[in-house]
């Protein structure tokens, strides 16, 4: 088993499951647009690579396409008024173009050096992870410890309450959903430079998978506090690529791997939701299941 | 001064069912006045505490806040946790309280020392050990304990104009009395005006500084404390007489 | 505490799960196919057949991503961890993935359109690096031809196209010079949905007495649909895969038979083992074999005769 492997692309993903939180848990938006800023990240930072535009610059570009995503599903719902689901899916319709456009093709292959492989050493790759994982984990933690974080979070749980508070919920929605795309567009940055290549396909099946990712390292982690739940994202996504390539390993038929996703999910959202001997559940965040 | 000028206020307008929910409601609210509204049900009580927190806007007439500002109106739900969030602890809950440090969204940090001391040092006034509990999640407090960290928001954010509606309902007779006093002597001090509903008229005796009664969205009394006797008896007779 | 209970049962059973790897002295070739598409299918299905001949000296570790990236990259990594001896890679994304994953592991790669626009070769004599393959670029001026061959007065061709497959777009390149070639007026639609495929069909049927089948994936899954119009006016189709000739009632065309892709694809690989070739020096080929189908009830509908001098080398 290729345990550096694991916990790298568990880094990865630890970003997109953070950025679930953030949208699904703390704001209680079940934000459907994540899919497609995945590989909107990917598809911008091809295209901008090779044509020799600087890394770091094509990372930070990259970023904030996600955060258009996010802030256009978030004008939908809160502007036009559209259900969140609905202003997700609109907004993951409109970026399967907006990917293919950016791109100009279906398939990018990134040969250039990037961040990731500047030097070609597996030990160097994990360490730009880990440090790239740890300083915006260490951002996402002190954003959500600000008042703004914790209004955020209000918003989520308890609407009228920061509408009494005079404040506009409208405010942390469209916020929380721009940095919650942003994250997700970042680890799809850094997943095309991982593979090789920007897909149009490199969002499919995201959602269930990162959403399975979340749920196991909230039942692994029970995210009482705002630490936990952070942390829950990191301990998830490697936990949940583990489970992934051990079941590979075990000779499990990747064709089985969707149904044993499907059912880790439904048996964890069981649990999440049934499992505390009918007591409430201590967990922090609304309750969008 | 608060004024409330000829409101008018209906719902279902387009339809057959057309509801006045006020009609031609003419009020004024003093500061340190603690006055309480009664009526029977769908009389507009909750409506007009709604339009008073600017939820509603009236067809019709003019709200005046002369010296206030909205900003200064806080708004009690009658179900308790409506005014908490439910999975922040304590200390979360009321960091928002306080007043240029919570009460607005910017990007302090809320762990902090002072803070700290500020919100343990208003728990401690009631006594009942709640300030050693401070990370305790409030959605796993008493119906009791719950209410006195609302008590607690009112007291730190300090507002101008208070509006609750039945905010003691939910409460037993153990605790209900002991929240209201503590409540009552905060706001004397500090000189807030009050417009609460209720449907418990033994509280409004020792409270209260004046009673309307509303009936089908009009003002059908309006007694001070000076010319008129709180006690649940006479509000009954009130009652009595409106039928 | 049951943070720790929960942790250890999960790293327990993977320890249980990574333990259960075998080791062989057999050649292990690792094959990584992308989707379960028919083409596709139908390589391995010719790779299988070729190794096989050889009475487990090659064991193959096969695994299809389903169009999952997350499967698609573990599975990559996973044969660059095993370290098997050779990978073949089925499927654009999949040849990516496994050449950013290993530079020294030879790469097979086959049934890639257009390898140097997915830049998994430099030039196609030179692919460069570890890796070469089959492309399986069909034979578009064989295809066009036919058009010549079977209906001299043709008007114009319509084609429609899917703009935002890169496969269809690198295909069109050479039916466009094919066409020029052959001197005949042809007229492109973009169309990337069944619905759109419809209106352009409708459309183009107009203008068109021919509709040539582009390579793309979006009309091969709507073959019925283009069928449908086509018959309504009395137009003919042309071109496509085997399918299209025997399930859609296209008239003719020219292709490759891709289990016998696979098995070239087989050749190939043992040929850089058995060798120790360095596959980046070795240029990416074509299949060895076109073969010609017809559909005869479709030209007998449309009243065309077939020259007998074609009939002949036709397969069916």
């Amino acid at each position: 088993m290729d345990y550096l492997g694991i916990i790298e692309i568990g880094i990865i993903f630890s970003l997109f499951v953070l950025g679930m939180i953030l949208s699904f848990r703390l704001l209680g938006f079940a934000d459907l647009t994540i899919e497609g800023s995945f590989t909107t990240g990917g598809a911008i930072f091809a295209i901008l690579l090779s044509n020799g535009i600087n890394p770091f610059l094509s990372i930070l570009i990259s970023i904030i396409g996600g955060g258009v995503a996010g802030l256009l599903t978030a004008s939908l719902h809160c502007y036009a008024g559209i259900n969140k689901l609905l202003s997700g899916i609109i907004t993951l319709t409109m970026l399967y173009t907006a990917n293919l456009r950016i791109m100009g093709r279906s398939n990018i292959y990134i040969e250039q050096t990037s961040v990731l492989n500047y030097i070609n050493e597996p030990w160097y790759e994990f360490f730009v992870l880990l440090i790239i994982g740890v300083a915006i984990f260490i951002l996402i933690k002190f954003f959500l410890s600000t008042n703004f974080g914790l209004y955020l979070r209000a918003t989520g749980e308890n609407e009228s309450f920061v509408k009494n508070l005079k404040s506009n919920p409208k405010k942390f929605i469209i916020v929380g959903l721009i940095i919650s795309n942003s994250l997700i567009a970042l680890s799809g940055c850094l997943f095309a430079q991982y593979v090789g290549y920007s897909d149009i396909g490199n969002g499919n099946g995201m959602l269930v998978s990162m959403l399975t990712a979340m749920i196991i390292g909230e039942n692994i982690v029970r995210p009482t506090t705002l630490n936990r739940q952070i942390i829950s994202a990191i301990i998830g996504a490697i936990s949940f690529q583990l489970l992934y390539s051990s079941a590979l390993q075990l000779g499990l038929k990747p064709i089985d791997l969707k149904i044993m996703i499907g059912i880790l999910l439904i048996a964890f959202l069981i649990l999440t939701k049934y499992g505390y001997k009918g007591k409430q559940s201590k967990n922090i965040g609304a309750n969008f299941i | 001064m608060l004024e409330l000028k000829n409101i008018h206020i209906s719902f279902n307008k387009n339809t057959d069912n057309k509801i006045d929910a006020l009609y031609n409601v003419n009020l004024e609210f003093h500061e340190h006045q603690w006055s309480y509204i009664i009526g029977g049900n769908g009389s507009g009580k909750s409506t007009l505490l709604k339009i008073i927190n600017k939820e509603l806007i009236p067809d019709k007439g003019e709200l005046k806040f002369n010296s206030y500002k909205p900003t200064d109106v806080m708004f009690i739900d009658q179900t308790t946790i409506k005014n908490l969030v439910p999975s922040m602890t304590i200390y979360e809950n009321l960091i928002f309280a306080l007043k240029n440090i919570g009460m607005n969204p910017n990007f302090r940090l809320f762990q902090n020392k002072n803070y700290k001391e500020i919100v343990i040092d208003k728990l401690k006034e009631f006594n009942i050990g709640l300030e050693k509990r401070i990370n305790e999640q409030v959605k796993f407090l008493s119906g009791g304990e719950q209410q006195i960290i609302v008590a607690s928001r009112i007291m730190l954010s300090n507002p101008r104009i208070l509006l609750m509606d039945e905010f003691t309902s939910s409460l037993d007779q153990k605790w209900a009395p002991f929240i209201l006093e503590k409540l009552k002597k905060f706001i004397t001090v500090n000189n807030i005006m009050v417009i609460a509903v209720t449907h418990d008229y033994s509280q409004i005796q020792n409270i209260g500084d004046r009673l309307i009664m509303l009936k089908n969205g009009k003002v059908f009394a309006d007694k001070k404390k000076e010319n008129f006797d709180f006690t649940t008896q006479s509000i009954l007779n009130l009652f009595y007489e409106y039928e | 505490m049951k943070t720790i209970k929960n942790l250890s049962i999960i790293l327990l059973a993977v320890f249980l799960i990574s333990s259960c790897n075998q080791k062989s002295d057999q050649i292990r070739i690792g094959v990584i196919q992308y989707a379960n598409q028919s083409i596709l299918d139908s390589v391995y299905v010719g790779i299988q057949k070729k190794f096989n001949e050889y009475n487990e000296k090659y064991t193959i570790k096969y695994q299809v991503a389903h169009g999952d990236p997350i499967l698609n990259a573990t599975i990559s990594k996973q044969l660059v961890k095993d370290s098997v001896n050779l990978i073949i890679a089925l499927g654009t994304p999949s040849a990516q993935a496994v050449t950013n994953d290993t530079k020294t592991i030879p790469i097979v790669f086959s049934a890639i359109t257009d390898p140097v626009g997915a830049r998994l070769a430099a030039t196609m004599n030179n692919p460069g690096g570890n890796k070469t393959g089959i492309t399986n670029m069909q034979p578009f001026d064989k295809q066009i031809e036919l058009i010549r061959l079977i209906k001299p007065n043709v008007k114009k061709v319509g084609i429609i196209i899917n703009s935002s497959e890169a496969n269809c777009v690198a295909g069109m390149v050479y039916v466009r010079k094919a066409l020029e070639a052959f001197q005949i007026p042809y007229e492109e639609m973009n169309a990337s949905s069944s619905v759109e495929i419809i209106t352009s069909a409708q459309s183009l049927a107009t203008r068109c007495d021919v509709f040539f089948i582009s390579p793309s994936n979006t009309i091969y899954e709507n073959m019925g649909a283009l069928k449908k119009e086509a018959e309504k006016k009395g137009i003919m189709v042309l071109g496509g895969d085997q399918s299209a000739v025997l399930k859609y009632g296209s008239v003719g065309t020219y292709t490759y038979d891709f289990v016998e892709m696979g098995v070239n694809t087989a050749e190939l690989a043992i040929k850089i083992l058995d060798q120790k070739l360095n596959p980046g020096n070795i240029a990416v080929s074509r299949p060895a074999n076109t073969y010609l189908y017809f559909n005869m009830e479709s030209a007998k509908e449309l009243g065309l005769t077939v020259p007998d001098s074609l009939l002949n080398k036709a397969v069916k």
